[in-house]
């Protein structure tokens, strides 16, 4: 890998910037001298192996926090499932506005319509008077 | 009069609408209440334009004027309701983003956490091996204040040899100055007793010699008695 991509790769890992945050944010790596490549090689290892280790801590946590873990997905899965069926209202909501829209448009047209017969039968009636 | 379209569009334009409060009401209002009160129906249908027309010509006006009012009134309750509607929506957007971000939060507080427990651990390491040096250094300490305090009592005890010594060597010098004078005395007392003894046998001696003398005085009587 080369230095820049190791360099990104680190910088996307730990959630910095710069080298001087990834100092303040890693006691680790303070003896690190960044102007080597093994320097980087080493802070990715460290890195990727503390992601690993949390991943599975999260997933298998100690058992003080195991229910509280667990209410977190479970309230954030039902707050997805509530917040799909407010989305699916709203899309309803709008559909509804729309076919409102519309009837009231139609409603203008239909009047015209309406309109236009009546003087029809008017000219018509009128006309057969006149006959 | 007009075209149809033109009719319409004419008296489109002549709607006004009004109290917005009841327009944008969000409970149920009956349609010929919201004509009646939210536009200017009631004003359109007896302006002096429409009672100017003849009967049937004027009918068909106030049919349009109706629609039209009623048309707009729908449509402006319509666009309420989509205004509230995209307000609901973006509110959605706003907590689907509020969420994410909590649950960003959460993540970074896990993060901490799992931290937060390694250091937990290896503290606890650090203090279980501390404490068996700790324990080590407090044995050593106690052995060393031990060490100190035979050292110091030995220290006592050699200073009060010391002085002991002192004072024995002072008494030793003593008692020498005084032995001299002793013997001295002593040797005085011999001295006397033994010139004592020897008046003594004087004495004797002369009380021997006296009582001679005497003996030898009464034969010597006797002697010169007999001779008489």
């Amino acid at each position: 890998m080369k230095l820049k991509e190791l360099r990104s790769k680190v910088y996307e890992l730990a959630k910095v910037d710069n080298t001087k945050q990834l100092k303040a944010k890693y006691t680790d790596f303070k003896h690190l001298d960044m102007r080597f490549k093994v320097s980087w090689k080493t802070a990715l290892q460290t890195l990727e192996k503390q992601g690993n280790d949390f991943k599975n801590w999260l997933e298998n946590p100690p058992e003080e926090y195991k229910e509280m873990f667990s209410e977190i997905q479970e309230v954030s899965k039902k707050y997805d499932q509530s917040a799909s069926k407010t989305k699916h209202l709203i899309q309803n909501l709008q559909s509804i506005t729309d076919s409102l829209d519309e009837t009231a448009a139609e409603l203008q047209g239909e009047a015209a319509q309406l309109d236009k017969q009546n003087k029809l039968a008017r000219e018509v009636n009128e006309q057969a008077k006149l006959n | 009069m007009y075209d149809d379209k033109a009719l319409f569009d004419y008296w489109h334009d002549r709607v006004e609408l009004r109290n917005w409060d009841l327009m944008a009401s969000p409970d149920h209002v009956q349609t010929h209440i919201l004509r009646h009160e939210c536009t200017n129906y009631d004003e359109l249908r007896k302006s002096s334009a429409v009672r100017q027309l003849d009967g049937l010509e004027r009918s068909r006006v106030i049919t349009v004027i109706k629609y039209q009012c009623t048309a707009r009134v729908l449509q402006n309750r319509a666009r309420q309701l989509r205004e509230r509607v995209d307000q609901i929506e973006h509110t959605y957007y706003e907590q689907e983003q509020q969420k994410s971000k909590l649950l960003n939060i959460i993540r970074a507080l896990q993060e901490k956490l799992f931290g937060k427990d390694n250091q937990i651990d290896t503290l606890k390491k650090q203090i279980s091996v501390l404490k068996v040096e700790n324990e080590a250094l407090r044995t050593d300490a106690e052995n060393g204040r031990a060490e100190a305090e035979l050292r110091e009592s030995l220290e006592r005890l050699q200073k009060e040899y010391e002085k002991v010594q002192k004072r024995r060597q002072e008494l030793v010098q003593n008692n020498k100055s005084l032995g001299g004078r002793v013997a001295h005395t002593k040797r005085f007392r011999k001295e006397r007793d033994e010139a004592r003894d020897i008046v003594e046998q004087q004495k004797q001696q002369i009380d021997i010699l006296k009582k001679e003398n005497q003996y030898l005085q009464q034969e010597n009587e006797k002697l010169q008695q007999a001779l008489k």
